[in-house]
């Protein structure tokens, strides 16, 4: 059953289309990838999602009902959760406490500090951030920043999170350690839609992906077939590069 | 969330100083002459405004640099509302609300603005409203001011009274700023200000709480309006919106440090005491003296005070080790 | 009798377009409102009156002198105070350039008391009569020397090396240091040229206007307006603007009375600001703030 639909998706900048009517849909339990060169609408794509943008046009369904027009808090409440590409942690709190916010404000159920406390204690314990509980923002480094933002949308016990550009700036040991937990939570029952440059990391997790190009949808399919489609290999490498390549498969790895 | 033990002594010890002082404050009218007492009451009045200035500002992130708009909504509030019959203490309560109330009506569109807008906008607001009373006039008086009713009370008791009033609106702000801390929306506040598109997505409704935050603000400069308008006796528009007084609170509140609970009291009582101080030696250039002095708090001071004590101990001491 | 108005109107937009570009230019360029902005307009006021008063200078010549001396005040306290505090926040720039404007306002009371003052040009009660609209020498003159001055900034930000910095400066802080910007001079420079304008508009409103300490005043709400409406930082938008400003403020003066100009000035801003904050020919010229 499909958890998010999304139809027709539009939003404009000024003249700029930064999303053409883009379709999808994402089913419950599956991790799909958004991939794409960069200013293909990836993360405008997730800020249309969130709210974070008012759609120009089209419709978003959750769960079945729909939920296009209604503001990001109210989003959060319905189990949509959502991490930035630029992490933007409440510097003047402790980690713990911007764990708890997610908990306090965007669990659709817990009433009490301690439940949110609680919550916020099981988020970072499972993301690995535990021991850092008490320290600032600040005093953390990127991919601890990165499973912040990982940590935050959980409290909210969300059923669908949204991860934008989690793995970019780690490196390997790390983006290994963020896809086991990404693959965790998977295994937890949660939905993902992960928008990612890093491929390795998208051929790993994905079960399905999509690839946009200029605001519109250029392919979607398993992973094996989107990334060996000529479209696809043209439009990240270049028309040229495509043609000599048209007979050998492509490798994979590195295309961002 | 969890303070540390060492932590919550200090908070002990930090509530047992505040309340010793507040019964010294609240006992001194006793002792004091009408110098001080006027002193004082200023220096309440001020830190009441800051602390409201403190609630938007310092909690929620948002520069209403034209806060003092709030301040003279509370004095006509309190003025007119008296003017029609009421008593002070009801007509007290008409202020704070119709403050409140403006912020809250205002505040959904203007909320929506950020940064450099929603500052000017409030300064335009605070400028507007000088002009809209200047030139719509009626009940208000217009041009001309709004005497208020004089009290029974003779002029000693009568300021004894208003100190007292004054004092207990500090207190009880300074009381609401810290509860505010810790609740959720203190919370929400706090993550509006670090970062408004994630507190959003966590689940904030942040135009709510952005429109409560400046009500409360409101309410409480208002409330401060208030008590000076029947302090005063008789206000105009240009003194009751005095954007002054909003730069004035904007100078305490970055002295006392932004966000904390009692800073804004402390801003308060340095900064008025300093003024009285200074301001005794330049009888014509008041004005001159006051930017003089905001320029270089914001030169010497401009992230509070205590941290630029901090820092100047700091570098003695480097200083002297090297020695 | 609404000819006469409309007339009025757009004489005085050239003016109230001038007297913002500064303002915006500004805050375009650094990020920074300067609220002594109004009171460098009523300095070069003064500075016309002194001259016309000790020296017996026609307002018109002393244009020049005006300007150069808002420039090197402009430029100093760009130095000295704001580069100190520019980067670390939004509200020191306001409380500070409240501060200062505190200062050159009691200053000027202190020096010129509060009474008001004048200058009376030769050509002062001259008027013109054009389809039976009467039109002032003075405001006139006013006005054709605002368009010049806004067109001739408008050359040098375009035309010059220093106007192509202040651009690259405002486009992107970092890349222009990395080129060899010292921003910081181009913050002093900008400001200086800001001021200049400003002192400009101080003296050609000292024909039209009394002189008074607080005269500034009476121009904050347009340069508000009219940086918001024309777009941050942009000097043509400034120029239409201040004529779109000039207008309002007339017809408004005409349909509802002088008193409620102000009024309708502060409305028309709110409007502007919560209805299109990007101004009402593009994009925020600050990207910061968009």
């Amino acid at each position: 059953m499909a958890l998010l639909e999304a139809s027709d998706l539009e939003i404009r900048f000024g003249g700029v289309k930064a999303l053409a009517g883009v379709s999808f849909h994402v089913e419950a339990g599956e991790i799909f990838g958004v991939i794409g060169p960069n200013g293909a609408g990836k993360t405008t794509l997730l800020n249309a999602i969130s709210a974070v943008y008012r759609l120009d046009g089209g419709s978003i369904r959750f769960d079945g009902a729909d939920v296009t027009g209604l503001r990001p808090h109210r989003l959060s409440r319905l189990g949509i959760a959502r991490t930035f590409q630029i992490v933007q942690p409440f510097k003047a709190m402790n980690v713990r406490e911007n764990v708890a916010i997610g908990a306090m404000f965007g669990h659709a159920r817990l009433r009490t500090r301690a439940e949110w406390l609680a919550a916020a204690d099981a988020a970072l314990e499972r993301t690995g951030l535990a021991p850092k509980a008490e320290l600032m923002p600040p005093q953390l480094t990127l991919a601890d920043r990165k499973r912040l933002e990982v940590a935050r949308a959980l409290a909210m016990g969300p059923r669908i999170i949204l991860f934008d550009e989690v793995m970019a700036g780690l490196n390997h040991t790390e983006i290994e350690r963020m896809i086991d937990l990404v693959k965790s939570l998977k295994q937890a029952g949660l939905t993902v839609v992960i928008i990612e440059h890093v491929m390795k990391a998208v051929l790993a997790l994905c079960d399905r992906i999509m690839v946009l190009n200029f605001g519109a949808k250029l392919a979607e399919g398993a992973p094996g077939e989107v990334v060996s489609d000529a479209k696809v290999v043209e439009a990240y490498l270049g028309q040229r590069f495509a043609k000599a390549h048209a007979s050998a498969q492509p490798a994979a790895g590195g295309a961002a | 969330m969890s303070p540390a033990p060492r932590i919550r002594r200090r908070a002990l010890v930090l509530w047992a100083l505040a309340i010793v002082g507040v019964a010294l404050l609240a006992a001194a009218p006793l002792v004091l002459n009408n110098y001080w007492l006027r002193v004082l009451t200023t220096v309440f009045m001020y830190a009441i405004v800051t602390q409201g200035l403190n609630v938007i500002v310092g909690l929620a992130g948002y520069h209403a640099f034209g806060n003092a708009v709030f301040f003279g909504f509370g004095a006509y509030g309190c003025g007119v509302a008296m003017t029609l019959g009421l008593p002070f203490p009801l007509a007290l309560v008409a202020a704070v609300a119709v403050s409140a109330a403006v912020a809250g009506v205002i505040g959904w569109p203007i909320l929506r603005l950020r940064g450099h807008y929603f500052a000017i906008a409030t300064v335009a607001l605070n400028l507007a409203a000088i002009q809209l009373v200047i030139q719509v006039g009626g009940i208000t008086g217009g041009a001309q001011g709004l005497p208020l009713p004089l009290s029974d009370l003779p002029p000693g008791p009568l300021y004894r009274a208003i100190y007292l009033v004054m004092l207990a609106g500090m207190v009880v702000s300074t009381l609401l700023v810290a509860f505010i801390l810790t609740r959720p929306f203190g919370y929400a506040l706090r993550a509006i200000r670090d970062g408004e598109r994630a507190a959003g997505v966590m689940g904030i409704d942040t135009t709510a709480s952005k429109v409560a935050a400046w009500a409360i603000s409101a309410g409480i400069t208002g409330f401060a309006g208030g008590v000076w308008a029947y302090w005063i006796t008789f206000i105009e528009p240009a003194s009751a919106f005095d954007p002054a007084i909003g730069v004035k609170a904007y100078m305490m509140l970055i002295l006392g440090g932004m966000g904390t609970v009692v800073g804004p009291v402390l801003g308060a009582f340095v900064l008025e005491f300093l003024s009285t101080l200074v301001w005794g030696g330049f009888v014509t250039a008041h004005q001159i003296v006051f930017g003089v002095l905001i320029v270089a708090i914001c030169l010497v001071a401009p992230n509070g005070m205590l941290v630029a004590g901090r820092t100047l101990i700091q570098r003695w001491r480097s200083r002297h080790g090297a020695a | 009798m609404l000819w006469q108005a409309t007339t009025n109107g757009l004489l005085l937009g050239g003016l109230y377009g001038i007297a913002t570009i500064g303002f915006s230019m500004v805050w375009g360029v650094m990020g920074v409102i300067n609220l002594a902005h109004t009171g460098f307009i009523m300095l070069g006021a003064y500075t016309t009156y002194g001259l016309y008063h000790w020296v017996g200078l026609d307002p018109i010549a002393s244009i020049p002198i005006s300007m150069a001396a808002m420039f090197a005040l402009g430029y100093v306290l760009q130095v000295l105070i704001l580069n100190q505090i520019i980067r670390t926040s939004l509200l020191l720039s306001l409380v500070v350039t409240f501060g200062i404007e505190l200062v050159m306002v009691d200053a000027v009371s202190n020096a010129f008391t509060s009474d008001v003052r004048s200058v009376n040009a030769s050509y002062a009660a001259s008027s013109i009569e054009l389809f039976g609209v009467l039109i002032p020498v003075v405001r006139l003159v006013a006005a054709g020397f605002s368009i010049a001055l806004g067109i001739a900034f408008y050359a040098f930000l375009r035309f010059t090396r220093a106007g192509q910095m202040i651009l690259a400066t405002a486009l992107d802080r970092e890349v222009a240091a990395l080129m060899g910007i010292n921003p910081e001079r181009i913050y002093a420079l900008t400001a200086g040229a800001g001021a200049a304008l400003a002192g400009a508009t101080g003296s050609l409103a000292s024909m039209l206007f009394p002189i008074m300490p607080g005269m500034g005043l009476t121009f904050l709400s347009a340069v508000f307006v009219i940086t918001v409406l024309g777009g941050i930082g942009s000097v043509e938008g400034c120029i239409v603007a201040g004529f779109i400003y000039g207008l309002v403020q007339a017809w408004s003066g005409y349909y509802l009375g002088a008193n409620y100009q102000e009024i309708v000035g502060f409305a028309l801003f709110l409007l502007v600001l919560v209805l299109r904050p990007q101004g009402l020919f593009g994009r925020a010229f600050f990207g910061e703030h968009a």
